[in-house]
């Protein structure tokens, strides 16, 4: 147990608060489900947050003050609190009921008793930033002293004259259940619910940075998810099988969980919507949404296997089956929650059964991501799994598991890059950390182990410069002795539709977030800049740093560019067309391939950013990158096309270009293999992961993520530690697969 | 399955109360004497706008023309603009759903605004949803696409757009 938070029954040690408690539960009816944990907060609880907001002192910030206040005065001097849980020893549950306990400590007298009210905030904000005005670096709230809705989640009335610490209750249910459901968590307002009163009636409550005891806590009552789901298909049959997980809170009298609920659906995940009622058990092969209920335990079972016995039908083979299993209590109480904003997470497997052993085949997991996703995920391999997503959040999955390892990071923006993340060895933060960059405009670093917000910027200070591509990382550990900067480097492009002239390349200190530089197109001597949806490429060999971008339709605009990266200078400059693919170098960094979007390969001198030799794709834009695998030339370029996957070689001393093969793909991705490797992987709009022959491109081998409407499958990424692929798509959902196929 | 699931909570929590406020009348602890109350809702919800309407324009254009369709290969940004009418004055939240041909969510995107008083009862959002070079551009996304947008919560109106090959 994590001495950071506390059960409530150790948290209420006055005897009067035990008394009057237990006769509350004696007159009351059941509580709603297994496990009740009391969290409270602190000021070490990394993802925490609190602060007071003080119209009369509209710039102040009061993270890490001692109190919070909410306070109606009709001197312009309005005060409100904003409260935000660490809710990381809850990853992976489904929440019942949530209760916000502020303890009030100080109250004066006129004007009360008071109705004060719970509000979700609806925009990112920072402790060490917010203030009446602003909610994180430069940027303004919507409407001053927080963004919120009109009606608030839950109220309670105050009384004046507290001279004692006095416990004010909100039901924000609701608000929690959505931060579960896809929906970022931005925390918590409290206000007075009659503001710019004349009478000036005020309350204080105790904060994370003050007295423990005193600390804003939530009270969740919540069931979690099955652990270690997995499936195993054979002929005709499909073995589902899970565990148990240890209980995080305190068990509730007579809650247990007893078994699980299965539901089943062919070609397609269970719908989100497809959910069991809490309190009913369905009946066996009755349709819930798009499941049927296939497995209906209260046994506690281990495994499943579905098969010609099943009374719903056996699973045929050569069709892939999603199982959606749910963990219940005795009383049905099932792991998942009300669908009011997006998807639920409750536990995904899936297995194909075939009569020929080759042709079976199952995913690993199956992890929500709660909107489209198609960026390769980030990871460390054989172990943690980082994807964003378009509701604003980015999520940690264990790679072996497919679990959360914390709930979602809530962010600003939307995430469309594939975010670079560093090893805590060769970072200079000396942290596992990723730098995630928002179609909004902010940077992020985010300690990977914790999902704690390290540093959150606005580099450019603007609102119309959002980031789509992801930055690159000079790593300073990696660098030699021309790499002058004390940090790690960022490097990002910035993509502001409406201008194709003024876009810019920024520059960030990967410990501080601090803008370094500035590279603004059509200033100071730069040429024009389109917008930049591609990734920069980082030169350790050459000391450059590339960036591709667009070049406002005009052949004669600069579409590569290389920089200095200690300055942001531009070194030089090439005209290839609009380009919104990554460069790729070569191993050795002999050569740069930049790939644009009528379709041309590119082989660059690195050195003068000459083209050496280029070649028509002849297959429309191409998706992503190019990969370029191979230690010395020729080099072996795989890229992919409108239609299919395309491999040649490149050799540099003779300078050609020789087709290899291509492969006709629907709708590919990027394609994604490694130097050695005897497989090239490719996601499709099919649905499936096609394994490729890197000699010859032959189609060998696919494994199925969603073979429904929508299905496309985003590009791949390899863990060669546990010899897995992940993809995310379009169906709200990441996927795990073994390889090679 | 929602409001089924908060009547035994409110309940239970009333219960609670009943036993919390015997004591404070037997006892007179301090710890019961505030209005532990708590309930969903702060004063009851506001009248819904009676005029919304979502339109589309690309902002790679200079000038912002509505459109209905677009072709992937010239749309730089699609700019989705709600206007309100009639909003009631006070705080709201607006949800924008951009959804994908095939009906799945592409991306969400929650804002609040304040509107301060009657005369500004007017007021027109503006979401901007990258397309070219993303994800639309690259996997070639096209066919119908919905934006579907709620207020304070509720379901208010949606609107379909072209995004053609």
């Amino acid at each position: 147990m994590n001495d950071r938070f506390y059960y409530q029954d150790q948290r209420y040690g006055a005897w009067r608060r035990l008394l009057c408690l237990g006769l509350s539960l004696l007159l009351a009816e059941p509580m709603l489900a297994r496990e009740v944990i009391a969290i409270q907060s602190t000021a070490t609880q990394v993802r925490g947050a609190d602060a007071t907001i003080n119209q009369a002192l509209p710039s102040a910030n009061s993270g890490g003050a001692a109190t919070l206040t909410v306070e109606s005065n009709n001197g312009a001097s309005n005060q409100r609190a904003i409260v935000q849980f660490d809710l990381s020893l809850l990853p992976n549950v489904a929440i019942k009921q949530a209760l916000l306990v502020m303890h009030a400590t100080a109250s004066t007298t006129n004007g009360f008793p008071r109705t004060y009210g719970a509000y979700g905030l609806t925009s990112f904000f920072r402790e060490p930033d917010v203030t009446w005005n602003t909610r994180v670096a430069n940027l303004a709230w919507n409407a001053a002293g927080g963004d919120i809705g009109g009606t608030a989640t839950s109220t309670a009335s105050v009384a004046g004259g507290i001279g004692t610490s006095t416990p004010v209750q909100f039901d924000i249910t609701s608000d929690v259940q959505n931060w579960y459901n896809g929906t970022p968590n931005y925390g918590t307002l409290i206000r007075d619910q009659a503001e710019n009163s004349n009478r000036d009636p005020k309350t204080t409550f105790g904060s994370r940075n003050g007295t423990a005891a005193d600390a804003p806590l939530l009270d969740v009552t919540f069931l979690q998810n099955v652990t270690n789901l997995a499936a195993v298909p054979g002929n005709g049959t499909v073995t589902v099988s899970w565990a148990y997980p240890a209980p995080i809170g305190r068990v509730n009298f007579a809650e247990n969980y007893n078994g699980v609920l299965i539901l089943r659906r062919a070609n397609f995940p269970v719908d989100k919507g497809s959910v069991p009622t809490d309190t009913q058990d369905p009946a066996m092969c009755s349709v819930i949404g798009s499941g049927t209920v296939v497995f209906d335990n209260t046994s506690l079972a281990t495994s499943f296997t579905d098969d010609s016995s099943d009374p719903c039908g056996a699973p045929t083979n050569d069709t892939t089956w999603f199982y959606k299993v749910f963990l219940r209590d005795q009383k049905n109480y099932y792991s998942t929650q009300p669908i009011t904003n997006g998807s639920v997470f409750t536990e995904e497997i899936s297995g194909t059964p075939s009569a020929t052993a080759t042709n079976r085949q199952n995913s690993v997991w199956i992890a929500a991501t709660f909107s489209t996703t198609l960026a390769a995920p980030s990871l460390f391999p054989g172990s943690i799994v980082m994807a964003g997503s378009q509701t604003n959040l980015s999520f940690g999955i264990d790679a072996v598991t497919g679990l959360r390892k914390y709930p979602p990071v809530s962010l600003g923006g939307p995430v469309t890059g594939r975010s670079p993340v560093i090893d805590a060895g060769d970072s200079s933060l000396a942290s596992n950390v990723m730098y995630v960059a928002d179609n909004d405009g902010l940077v992020y670093a985010i300690a990977t182990d914790t999902g704690q917000i390290l540093w959150t910027v606005n580099p450019t200070t603007l609102t119309t410069n959002g980031f789509v591509g992801a930055p690159s990382v000079q790593v300073k550990s990696f660098s030699d002795s021309m790499f002058t900067l004390a940090h790690d480097l960022l490097v990002v492009g910035t993509r502001n539709g409406a201008s194709t002239t003024a876009n810019r390349i920024v520059g960030i200190d990967g410990n501080t977030g601090a803008t370094l530089w500035q590279t603004i197109g059509n200033a100071g001597g730069v040429a024009k800049m389109d917008i930049i949806s591609s990734s920069p490429a980082i030169d350790f060999v050459n000391h450059a740093v590339w960036v591709t971008s667009r070049s406002g339709g005009a052949t004669a605009q600069p579409s590569l560019w290389k920089l200095n990266p200690n300055t942001g200078a531009v070194l030089t400059t090439a005209a290839l067309g609009d380009t919104d693919t990554d460069p790729t170098l070569s191993i050795p960094g002999d050569v740069l391939f930049v790939a644009n979007n009528a379709g041309t390969i590119f082989a660059i001198n690195p050195t003068t950013a000459a083209t050496l030799k280029s070649v028509a794709g002849g297959d429309g834009a191409i998706i992503s990158f190019p990969i370029a695998l191979g230690l010395t030339s020729p080099y072996t370029v795989i890229f992919s096309g409108q239609t299919a996957v395309h491999a040649m070689t490149y050799d540099k001393t003779a300078n050609t270009f020789t087709n290899l093969w291509s492969t006709t793909i629907s709708g590919p991705s990027a394609p994604i293999g490694f130097t050695g490797g005897a497989k090239v992987y490719v996601g499709s709009a099919d649905g499936k992961i096609h394994e490729l022959d890197a000699v010859t491109g032959v189609d060998g081998k696919q494994r199925t993520a969603n073979t429904g409407q929508p299905g496309i499958v985003g590009d791949p990424a390899l863990d060669t530690v546990l010899s897995r692929i992940y993809i995310s798509t379009n169906d709200q959902r990441a996927y795990g697969f073994t390889f090679p196929f | 399955m929602y409001t089924e699931k908060r009547g035994p909570a409110r309940r239970a929590w009333g219960s609670g109360l009943l036993g919390c406020a015997v004591l404070c009348l037997v006892a007179g602890f301090s710890a019961c004497q505030t209005g532990m109350t708590s309930g969903s809702g702060g004063g009851g919800n506001p009248p819904p706008p009676t005029d919304t309407t979502i339109s589309f324009c690309d902002d790679g254009e200079g000038t912002c023309t509505p459109a209905t369709s677009f072709s992937v290969a010239s749309l730089r940004d699609l700019v989705i603009n709600v206007n309100w009418e009639n909003l009631s004055a006070g705080n709201h939240t607006q949800m924008v759903e951009v959804l994908q041909p095939g009906g799945g969510l592409y991306q969400a995107s929650q804002s609040s605004f304040l509107v301060s008083d009657a005369s500004q009862s007017s007021l027109t959002t503006k979401r901007t949803l990258p397309v070219a070079g993303a994800w639309i551009s690259q996997r070639r996304m096209t066919g119908e696409w919905s934006v579907r947008v709620s207020l304070d919560g509720k379901a208010i109106t949606s609107q379909t757009v072209q995004i053609t090959p």
